[in-house]
């Protein structure tokens, strides 16, 4: 129960944070999908030549994966509010549509013949009879939307659209359940409230109506305000947070770059005033990257190997230094991106096998592997097969053609080699689970994998604007060796602490909390 | 007040078609117009608040070409009870009842007491009926709020379409001595279809018999049943006759 009220403690305001974020999302969203989906789903009940054709649009929209929704609006819109709130809007549309067409087509026939014969025009069949009638049907489709856009609302944090779906993804990536249930529990809490909530308008609607009938029309002006209000309220609340200048700290979705993106925020925390805003989750390179040239972001860590393949597209091996030299100048020129003095660790692709494989057989470097992977699995993370420098390179470069390959989150590659359930897999050298579950590293003996040394990498806008950043943050160069890199690491990882609490006791021991002058 | 000249209709499916009819319907009267299903009776009556339109002749209605009359307005000023009943609802029995006044837009005061007044004569006691909801209501008194909706126009035509049909027996007497006396005390045009023949007897100053779309005959009971025009006609009178006589050997 402690644990739980220190996470609460530790992460009360983001928990709001975020809780409104998500509010906002869904909010937003729902809304308009409530005006789309209405719109045409009256349409259709006045056409019926289009209806089977359209539904069948909107129906084929419903069953693209949310996570392929998201990944397919990415080249089309960024990062962001905005790619998250179209995909959002087109799950809530289905259920709003279908159930406002159905709602009124299965009125019962006398009562339309009814409408005819006594002389309703359209609009008022429509606004007297169709959509009162139709209210129960259409609400509960309202109900269903909200309820759809609150649970994929957590998704939006793949795309740096924040909301609850951050420390789901963060949890996840760190094997910390508490943390994925502080995101969960808040998300299904969301639903049910917000569900019971439009339970009890509807009631409202529907008494309204016996007691008055014109009060149709106000109740629902009353809905629409109340919504409105608490969206303008939840949007006010955010922008109140944003409104001084603040620096973004971003990362990508794995432990060792929480600890790092932390290590910045607090150094500028600490040693500035600029108000420090996390943004942490973005699931890669390439989305972060973006994600910088369209100042939505200002800093996070990356690897000088990662850079030299992924975004300058370099085939060739260098020294640590001249990787470094070529990345930063490259970075400047093309995208005005400066890279600060590295951490001090390199983090580079281990392939790992277990202490007594190695002892068994021999083995030392990874040409020692060729020999014997046909009767070997290999297992690594989704990332690594797709990359240049990445499992595909890797099998040319040494000759490797192993039986088998598997691939699982990267949290769990250690315990299943460990397990025995894969031989041989692709982890990071500084991940702290290789000495504390007896992992052998084998060594790159032709220098496949370039050098990773890790460095904040920062807007140069930013740093025109705020030129103590770089004396901040260049206190941090070479201070993590790969021994500290993996303590920390393994702190998070093993011991379930969070990556605040282990940068902030790294920068308390190492003296990097007080001023410069004070060492 | 209404004049029907040549006018037919056809579907694509040969049911409920109607044969060129030619009729002449004079104010105050109250015509039933007699036929099983398919017979035409239902599109007769749509024919006239134009529901439906005619493929050829065509109809006067006060003197005026139907036609130029607007059909939302045509309506509002013609009664309608169906067998359906097709009460709204989600609305109370008063707003039922002042449905076409509501639409016209009068004033809500008005429209009330005229709810009351019109249920009281179908005999609904207002303080009881005139705020519950259809659905807490019996059939035979939903029809009841039906024809005091067909009332309510103010209109001098009512049409009504097997307005009885799916009631009990006792319940449609009952209604049937309530459109009687409305009948007299009102003066109101009235085509009601029904494919009832002791119903037509009781009710009709003339009843029209339409069999598949052709007429058979116009006239009083009197004349049908002493000069039937077809063997239709005949039939139709003879059986319940027959049933009759039956009835009476055995007692």
């Amino acid at each position: 129960m402690s644990a739980w009220s220190t996470l609460l403690h530790e992460r009360g305001p983001e928990l709001l944070q975020k809780l409104l974020e998500h509010l906002l999302l869904t909010g937003i969203a729902t809304t308009i999908a409530m005006v789309i989906g209405l719109a045409a789903g009256i349409a259709l009940t006045r056409n019926k030549a289009i209806q089977a054709p359209v539904m069948a649009a909107v129906n084929a929209l419903q069953t693209i994966p949310s996570l392929a929704m998201l990944a397919f609006l990415l080249p089309l819109f960024g990062i962001g509010m905005l790619p998250a709130l179209i995909a959002l809007t087109l799950y809530a549309l289905l259920p709003i549509m279908r159930n406002t067409l159905t709602g009124i087509q299965g009125l019962p026939e006398a009562v339309l013949e009814a409408c005819a014969a006594l002389g309703f025009t359209d609009q008022q069949r429509l606004w007297q009879v169709e959509l009162p009638l139709a209210l129960p049907t259409i609400m509960a489709g309202i109900r269903t939307a909200t309820v759809i856009s609150v649970g994929v609302a957590t998704l939006a944090a793949f795309i740096g659209a924040g909301g609850l779906g951050d420390f789901i993804v963060r949890g996840l990536a760190v094997n910390n359940s508490k943390l994925v249930l502080l995101g969960a529990i808040p998300a299904a809490a969301l639903a049910l409230l917000l569900d019971r909530l439009l339970q009890g308008l509807e009631l409202a609607l529907r008494h309204g109506r016996h007691a008055r009938r014109r009060s149709i029309g106000k109740t629902l002006t009353a809905a629409t305000l109340t919504l409105l209000l608490v969206l303008s309220l939840s949007a006010a609340l955010l922008w109140r947070s944003q409104d001084t200048v603040s620096i973004r700290v971003a990362s990508k979705n794995f432990t060792e770059q929480y600890i790092l993106a932390e290590l910045l925020a607090q150094m500028l925390e600490m040693h500035t005033d600029l108000r420090v805003e996390r943004k942490l989750n973005f699931g890669s390179i390439n989305i972060v990257h973006n994600a910088l040239l369209n100042d939505a972001v200002d800093v996070y860590p990356e690897y000088t190997g990662t850079a030299w393949r992924v975004i300058l597209q370099r085939s060739n091996t260098l020294s640590a230094e001249q990787t470094l030299e070529q990345v930063r100048a490259a970075y400047q020129q093309r995208f005005d991106l400066r890279w600060l003095q590295p951490f001090g660790f390199n983090n580079s692709y281990a392939i790992l096998v277990t202490e007594d494989l190695a002892r068994r057989h021999d083995l030392h470097s990874i040409s020692d592997l060729a020999a014997l992977a046909p009767t070997l699995t290999m297992g690594f993370a989704a990332e690594f097969y797709v990359r240049s420098d990445g499992y595909p390179a890797l099998r040319n470069a040494y000759a490797l053609n192993f039986s088998d390959t598997a691939e699982m989150d990267l949290g769990l590659l250690y315990q299943a080699l460990h397990e025995g359930s894969i031989d041989v897999a692709a982890g990071n050298s500084t991940d702290g689970r290789i000495p504390a579950l007896h992992l052998r590293v084998l060594d790159d003996d032709r220098n496949f994998f370039p050098p990773y040394y890790a460095a904040p990498v920062l807007r140069g806008e930013v740093l025109r604007a705020h030129p103590e950043i770089a004396d901040v943050l260049n206190r941090l160069g070479g201070v993590i060796d790969t021994a500290a890199m993996q303590a920390m690491n393994r702190a998070v990882d093993q011991d379930q602490q969070s990556a605040y609490a282990v940068a902030f006791d790294f920068l308390q021991q190492r003296g990097l909390l007080q001023p410069p002058d004070a060492q | 007040m209404i004049s029907l000249h040549a006018v037919s209709k056809s579907y694509q499916r040969q049911f409920d078609a109607l044969a060129p009819l030619s009729l002449e319907i004079p104010a105050g009267e109250l015509l039933v117009v007699l036929g099983s299903s398919g017979s035409g009776k239902s599109t007769l009556l749509k024919l006239i608040n134009r529901l439906l339109e005619p493929d050829s002749g065509h109809i006067d209605y006060i003197g005026k070409p139907l036609r130029e009359h607007d059909p939302v307005q045509l309506r509002r000023n013609i009664g309608y009870v169906f067998q359906g009943i097709g009460l709204l609802p989600h609305l109370t029995i008063a707003d039922n009842v002042a449905t076409v006044p509501r639409l016209r837009g009068d004033d809500p005061r008005r429209c009330h007491e005229l709810a009351q007044q019109l249920l009281t004569s179908v005999n609904l006691d207002p303080s009881i009926y005139a705020q519950r909801l259809p659905a807490e209501l019996s059939g035979g008194q939903q029809q009841r709020v039906g024809v005091a909706r067909a009332l309510a126009t103010g209109a001098d035509l009512l049409l009504m379409d097997e307005p009885f049909g799916a009631l009990d027996a006792i319940t449609r007497d009952e209604l049937q001595e309530v459109l009687l006396d409305l009948h007299q005390r009102l003066h109101k045009t009235i085509v009601f279809v029904t494919h009832d023949i002791l119903e037509a007897v009781r009710l009709a100053d003339r009843i029209v018999v339409l069999h598949q779309g052709q007429l058979q005959q116009i006239g009083t009971a009197a004349q049908l049943l002493n000069a039937p025009a077809t063997r239709f006609v005949q039939q139709l009178f003879s059986k319940p006759l027959q049933a009759l006589d039956r009835l009476r050997l055995k007692s």
